[in-house]
């Protein structure tokens, strides 16, 4: 019963802070773009004056405010946010949500593919590196990580798209699917040809921080006290390593990974640049580069949700993994 | 070595000429060689006690550890350990350790967080049921039934020592090792570890109890290893240490037993202090209520006094509140509720405060970035008396505090702490990490320096020994709580 | 044993030399960009498409121009930017943790700004600012300066609550001294070492960030060689199979930010040898 009260407690108190910051997000990314030389309404009607119809061009005066001053335009803006109306792409011609709904999609099965390797490989790493600390094979992956986080994400997509497709000509040059194919006629298989690049780029870049913090995180617990405990009571070697090392490491190792979901989000922007996929990154990039205020401010707010839920993850594994919690007693 | 080892037989360990030390990495990198242990002797026999004793940090943990074979690698050993008679390489440490020999560790920092007390004292089990090894010597060692379903965070102190003895003997050993199991315990528990040790050494097997207590080591102790700067200095038969020392060989030893406060440590003066001051001159407690946020009251309403010039003893066991007490008396945390009067008036918060608390763990009370002579004109000037009735030696005042030894450090805070405003001085367990000696001669110097200034003391300590010799008047702390 | 201990070079000996190598080698980077002159960068239309030869190291792009000179000419400008940068949030940081110290409510105040400024993907913050900013040099310096505090300031405050609350900032207070001159005497110089060394390692990051949004256009503008930029405009010769336009310029760089992050680490090992006692 006290548990279900403190879960309930929880929720709710996420809940707000969620509402918070995004409500915080959405004042930040308005003043900014409300300073910008970019007039929102300006530019999404002078872009291409022919094209928007009077009737349109009423649609946009009034879901802006036009002429309004820049906190009634803010009201405007958050009142239709509220009733689920993010505007409409300049862009794209249709619905903010909706686009953003179909170009989410994409980036997640980029992302998600990209997440679970990186760390699987991640985890591995760090836990090799780990156990032979100050071994050569240590040696090895930390240059390899170290170098991994110097590497420029979108430069190493540039690689594998020379190495992969213009070379070996494995793999597609770019685009989601193929071009000149009805959307519903391309396979599964092409989709995920055209997955592999990106995902792979995401996944290397991925790899470094997930694997050096189980690194750091394995050697501490070799070096603490129970462990000390264990050798003394006779265990070693992998019984050790399972039972107090992968124990007392996994969930926060996942729990860090899913903390990542920024780093995460912001590899997509880049690969989906470089191999000119369809997903949310690209989308934000167009927005930006075009002066596509809705949907700017949209992916902006879509983002931030994003990162939260994987903060969020992250925070439950810490708490599930400390006893008291499981008990109930804090 | 003129004692009776030739009737016993082969002995269990026998440590020969050990030496240990690191290889450590000091500011800017600069490698040094820590020599820890330089030239330790002893033997452990089958049925017997021996006590290594030796100062806080003087490396006697690494002693267990290199005696288990887990030391970490960048350790560096000579000398030579036998076993049974035989050489102790490492390939039979790994096969020995937590089946003939054991460990019982100090604290419950030694259990994993986050694996049931049952299973962890279970994986101590090499071989057999290792649930109904666990269930039985949980029975036989007390403790309630259930147990095995805890945390390690669930346990109390006392049951975390049971469990870590419980652990360590499981796996039925012949040698174990006993690494500091009694850190500041009152004697209830004190009594019960001793105990159980006693048990061991009366079923056969040998123990090594590794303290820097000799008091407590005596209780339990055949055969005491007395180590001093890393060299076993004398390995003596409890009964030695009786009287004046006599029966000691070393003069080191009879120094040492004779600084304990039980012994001669400072001639006791005759109370120099006549309670006969009435007024407002003394420093007065009032009705102080303490609590950490939701936990239930350290104490209500609260009170005590001391006079200038006076020494009251505060005794009372670890872990009672009288550090929280110091530090509100000193003005470092706010009490909930009561008065702190100096001289009839509360203290102002800016400004130096008369009241100056002297920390257990010296090294953490200066910055470890200054010299020595910047710490001490944190609180104005060089008072070049003062440092010398201190024992204060010129050319420490250009070191850092990591080239001094925590009796030199102690001196350092004392002078800091004696600045022209100070009317009262608050020793919180100060002399508790330092060796017998050194304790004696702080205590010495202290003592004349507080009747020379007039200032009052408030001495807290767990030692009862000590707080007779020093103080003037004692207070129980748990009575001053109840009352 | 005696050839065993020659060759063995002491951790301190080769954290010397790579604080000494790093700093040479992003001297000579930075020294050979200000010293090429815009002749080198000239359009020679005699010299197009080349592959890396003697002459061009790095090779030519499709108007003649020497990709060596580009990319060092590139490297000078990143680092140019990300010096502002990394100062700018360097400061905010210092002052943001100083403030922090002050009061618990401005304390929360902080962590909340840190908060909110990690809940958006950085990239995705850069480039609400660079469009914010439109675009540019200043965007860019401006969006770098505001986004690279919050992990630094983090790690500030950090250290500072853990020497507000050690036991010798206490017997300070109560031997009379004032916050201000304990933090003159006994936080910033705690703090100074964290914040050389948060500042050399906030480099490699601003400049990658650097490179990112202008490779995605938000940036540095095209008439500038910057790495962003040469990289972008590779990504349209790729298929023709000029490689040398995209691997050499991004190795530069990459060597440029691993150099820097090895300075930082080598600093910090030195400074303050954390867990000192393992003789690795």
């Amino acid at each position: 019963m006290l548990l279900v009260k403190r879960i309930a407690f929880y929720i709710t108190g996420k809940c707000i802070k969620l509402a918070v910051l995004l409500i915080a997000v959405s004042i930040l990314s308005f003043i900014l773009v409300s300073h910008s030389p970019i007039d929102p309404v300006q530019s999404y009607i002078g872009a291409d004056i022919t094209r928007v119809s009077p009737e349109q061009r009423d649609n946009i005066a009034e879901y802006w405010g036009l002429n309004e001053p820049p906190i009634q335009q803010f009201l405007n803006w958050g009142k239709h946010l509220l009733q689920g109306d993010m505007g409409t792409s300049l862009i794209y011609r249709s619905p903010v949500a909706e686009v953003i709904a179909e170009r989410f999609l994409a980036s997640l099965a980029l992302m998600s593919v990209a997440w679970v390797l990186s760390g699987l490989f991640g985890y591995v790493l760090g836990m090799t590196a780990g156990m032979k600390e100050g071994t050569w094979v240590d040696k090895l992956i930390k240059g390899y990580c170290f170098t991994l986080a110097s590497t420029p994400a979108f430069w190493l997509g540039l690689l594998l798209l020379m190495l992969f497709s213009v070379w070996l000509g494995w793999l597609p040059i770019g685009l989601g699917s193929p071009a000149g194919i009805l959307e519903e006629d391309v396979t599964f298989m092409e989709r995920l040809r055209h997955l592999i690049l990106p995902a792979v780029t995401l996944s290397i870049v991925g790899v470094a921080n997930i694997a050096l913090h189980t690194r750091q995180k394995l050697v501490d617990v070799m070096n603490s006290d129970y462990v000390r405990f264990a050798k003394a009571k006779g265990e070693h070697g992998l019984k050790l390593l399972w039972r107090h090392g992968l124990r007392n490491i996994s969930l926060p190792a996942i729990s860090v990974h899913f903390a990542s979901f920024g780093e995460l989000f912001g590899g997509a922007v880049l690969a989906e640049q470089v191999f000119s996929y369809p997903g949310l990154g690209q989308a934000v990039v167009e927005a930006g580069l075009g002066g596509d205020v809705p949907l700017l401010l949209g992916i902006v707010l879509c983002s931030t949700v994003f990162v939260f839920i994987g903060n969020l993850a992250a925070d439950i594994l810490y708490k599930v993994v400390d006893p008291r919690i499981r008990r109930g007693e804090i | 070595m003129a004692l009776t080892e030739v009737d016993k037989g082969i002995p269990l360990l026998k440590v020969e000429d050990f030496a240990l030390s690191f290889r450590m990495y000091k500011k800017r990198l600069r490698e040094q060689r820590m020599q820890v242990i330089r030239k330790l002797n002893m033997t452990i026999h089958e049925g017997e006690i021996v006590a290594v004793i030796g100062a806080s940090g003087s490396g006697k943990s690494l002693l267990a550890d290199a005696i288990l074979g887990i030391l970490p690698d960048n350790a560096v050993c000579e000398g030579t350990l036998f076993y049974k008679g035989d050489v102790l390489t490492g390939d039979r440490q790994e096969r020995l350790r937590g089946k003939a020999i054991s460990l019982i560790p100090q604290s419950v920092s030694a259990l994993n967080p986050l694996m049931k007390i049952g299973k962890q004292v279970q994986t101590a089990v090499q071989n057999g049921n290792s649930k109904i090894r666990q269930r039985s010597i949980f029975q036989k060692i007390r403790l309630p039934e259930g147990t095995d379903n805890y945390y390690p965070y669930e346990l109390s102190g006392g049951m975390a020592r049971r469990v870590l003895t419980a652990t360590a003997i499981i796996g039925n050993p012949d040698l174990i090792i006993a690494d500091e199991p009694t850190p500041g315990l009152d004697p209830q528990s004190l009594q019960e570890v001793t105990g159980y040790l006693k048990n061991l050494a009366d079923s056969g097997k040998g123990v090594m109890f590794i303290t820097h207590d000799i008091d407590t080591a005596l209780k339990a102790a055949d055969k005491v290893v007395i180590m001093n700067e890393g060299k076993t200095i004398e390995t003596a038969v409890a009964e030695d240490f009786t009287g004046k020392g006599e029966g000691l060989r070393e003069s080191y030893t009879k120094t040492l037993w004779n600084a304990l406060p039980q012994n001669e440590f400072i001639p006791i003066s005759e109370s120099h202090f006549k309670n006969e001051i009435e007024d407002d001159r003394k420093l007065k407690v009032n009705g102080l209520a303490y609590r950490y946020s939701n936990a239930p009251y350290l104490f209500k309403d609260l009170s005590l006094s001391v006079n200038p010039g006076e020494v009251v003893g505060l005794f009372g066991y670890s872990g009672a509140g009288k550090t929280t007490l110091a530090q509100i008396i000193a003005g470092y945390l706010k009490p909930d509720n009561g008065t702190i009067e100096i001289d009839g008036r509360t203290v102002s918060r800016s400004g130096a405060h008369p009241v100056q608390l002297i920390w257990q763990h010296p090294e953490k009370t200066v910055n470890p970035r200054w010299r020595m002579r910047q710490t001490l004109f944190e609180d104005g000037s060089l008072d070049r008396e003062l440092l010398n009735d201190l024992g204060i030696k010129n050319e420490w005042l250009d070191r850092y505090p990591s080239e001094l030894s925590g009796g030199e450090l102690q001196r350092f805070c004392l002078a800091r702490a004696l600045g022209s405003n100070t009317k009262y001085l608050i020793a919180d367990e100060m002399t508790t990490m330092l060796d017998a000696i050194t304790q004696a001669q702080i205590w010495h110097a202290v003592l004349q320096l507080v009747k020379q200034r007039h200032i009052g003391i408030l001495a807290i300590s767990h030692d009862q020994h000590l707080l007779w010799r020093v103080s003037d008047r004692i207070i129980n702390f748990d009575e001053l709580v109840k009352s | 044993m005696m050839r065993h201990q020659m060759l063995k070079v002491s951790l301190r000996q080769r954290t010397l030399a790579a604080i000494t190598i790093s700093v040479l080698l992003l001297l000579g980077m930075v020294l050979s960009g200000l010293w090429i002159g815009d002749e080198k960068l000239g359009i020679n239309p005699a010299e197009m498409n080349e592959g890396p030869s003697l002459n061009h190291l790095f090779g030519t792009d499709w108007l003649g121009r020497d990709m060596l000179a580009r990319t060092f000419k590139g490297l000078t400008l990143s680092l140019g930017v990300g010096i502002l940068a990394a100062f700018s949030s360097t400061m905010i940081a210092l002052v943001l943790s100083l403030f922090a110290s002050w009061s618990e409510a401005i304390d929360r105040i902080v962590t909340w700004l840190i908060d909110l400024f990690l809940s958006v993907p950085h990239i995705v913050l850069l480039l609400l600012i660079s469009f914010a900013m439109g675009g540019g040099f200043k965007g860019v310096v401006i969006g770098l300066a505001l986004t690279h505090w919050p992990s630094l300031t983090r790690v500030l405050r950090a250290e500072m609550l853990q020497v507000k609350t050690a036991e010798y900032v206490g017997v300070s207070k109560k031997l009379g001294k004032s916050r201000l001159w304990i933090a003159r005497n006994h936080i910033l110089p705690h703090l100074m070492p964290q914040l050389l060394i948060g500042f050399i390692l906030l480099f490699p990051h601003a400049i990658l960030h650097e490179a990112s949004i202008t490779f995605l256009g938000f940036g540095l503008p095209s008439e500038q060689p910057a790495i962003g930029i040469i990289l972008s405009e590779s990504m349209r010769y790729l298929s023709t199979g000029m490689w040398w336009l995209a691997v050499f310029p991004g190795l530069s760089l990459l060597l440029m930010v691993a150099l820097f992050d090895i300075l930082g680490q080598s600093l910090r090992k030195w400074i303050d040898p954390f867990h000192g006692q393992k003789g690795v």
